[in-house]
């Protein structure tokens, strides 16, 4: 009846689906997609900490230590890209993400 | 019996991830999603608390709770979007369901394949001794790592430095002091002398 590493394994491959499959059913709502991406990096934290309890090392901490770092600089920037792009087309479709083509 | 505790403690709180998982994808409004997103990453903290990262789990409702699904909810709330779900309906979108049902598959048929060695018991008196608090986390972290922690310092000050410079917009009837010009005035630009007969 112990939790062992198994369990939090596959919790978090259980995670991943989810948000994996939430970016594919909502590919064209950017928000929602930056939201999936956050639930799959804490996916792969679960799985860090998991390790690093159960082989008892510490270097796992440190790596979610600085994903989380990493993570929060991505969704700061990703939001303000979506709030410039916002004031200058009045929406966040990505079908209206066209300007590049050549 | 603490074992089953602990246990039951682990179902409940993956359950509650799980589902706040499944409904932030699932649901229709934005608000609604950022705040399931929340209910998961405060269910992670707990499953994080019961396996001894207790600092780490306080940081992810401190940094994650309190700032980056602050901002979520910000831009959510000030962009006023409309609540048009277009769910693409098509072969390809069945393709990326069918892969990532696979590679969830391959994932917890490989974990379920760990070695017994490393699936030790949770509550054994010697791990609870050993050093799995913020003292070793801090010196494994400044003494092993410095450079990381400043590569990691250098990342937010881009971050902080990119978000303002793409979100903020420079006024052109702002009322401004230019000390340059202040300096090039003369006594004759300024002052009029009226006799007063």
């Amino acid at each position: 009846m112990a939790i062992s590493l198994s369990h939090y394994l596959i919790l978090s491959a259980i995670l991943l689906g989810i948000s994996f499959s939430g970016i594919v059913m909502n590919r064209y709502h950017l928000i929602k997609t930056l939201m999936s991406i956050e639930l799959m990096l804490l996916a792969i934290n679960i799985n860090f900490v998991a390790f690093s309890h159960y082989m008892n090392d510490m270097t796992g901490q440190i790596c979610v230590f600085f994903i989380l770092t990493v993570a929060a600089a991505e969704s700061a920037i990703g939001l303000a890209i979506i709030v410039c792009f916002f004031k200058r087309r009045g929406s966040i479709a990505v079908t209206d993400l066209c300007e590049l083509r050549g | 019996m603490q074992t089953l505790l602990m246990a039951l403690i682990f179902y409940v709180f993956s359950a509650v991830l799980l589902t706040a998982g499944a409904m932030v994808t699932l649901t229709q409004r934005s608000v609604h999603a950022v705040l399931w997103l929340i209910l998961a990453f405060v269910a992670a903290s707990g499953l994080w608390i019961l396996i001894e990262a207790e600092f780490l789990g306080l940081m992810l409702i401190v940094v994650y709770v309190g700032a980056v699904m602050t901002l979520f909810l910000f831009v959510v709330m000030m962009l006023n979007l409309s609540e048009e779900n277009r769910v693409e309906r098509g072969w390809r979108h069945w393709i990326g369901f069918i892969a990532v049902f696979m590679m969830m598959a391959a994932m917890i048929i490989l974990s379920l394949s760990i070695p017994d060695i490393i699936n030790r018991d949770l509550n054994t008196e010697i791990l609870w001794a050993q050093s799995h608090d913020l003292r070793s986390l801090g010196i494994a972290l400044y003494s092993d790592y410095p450079s990381l922690v400043e590569l990691a310092a250098v990342i937010l000050l881009v971050g902080i430095v990119g978000a303002i410079y793409l979100t903020h917009e420079t006024r052109v009837h702002r009322k401004k002091q230019i000390i340059a010009e202040q300096h090039k005035v003369t006594k004759q630009d300024r002052l009029k002398i009226i006799s007063n007969l």
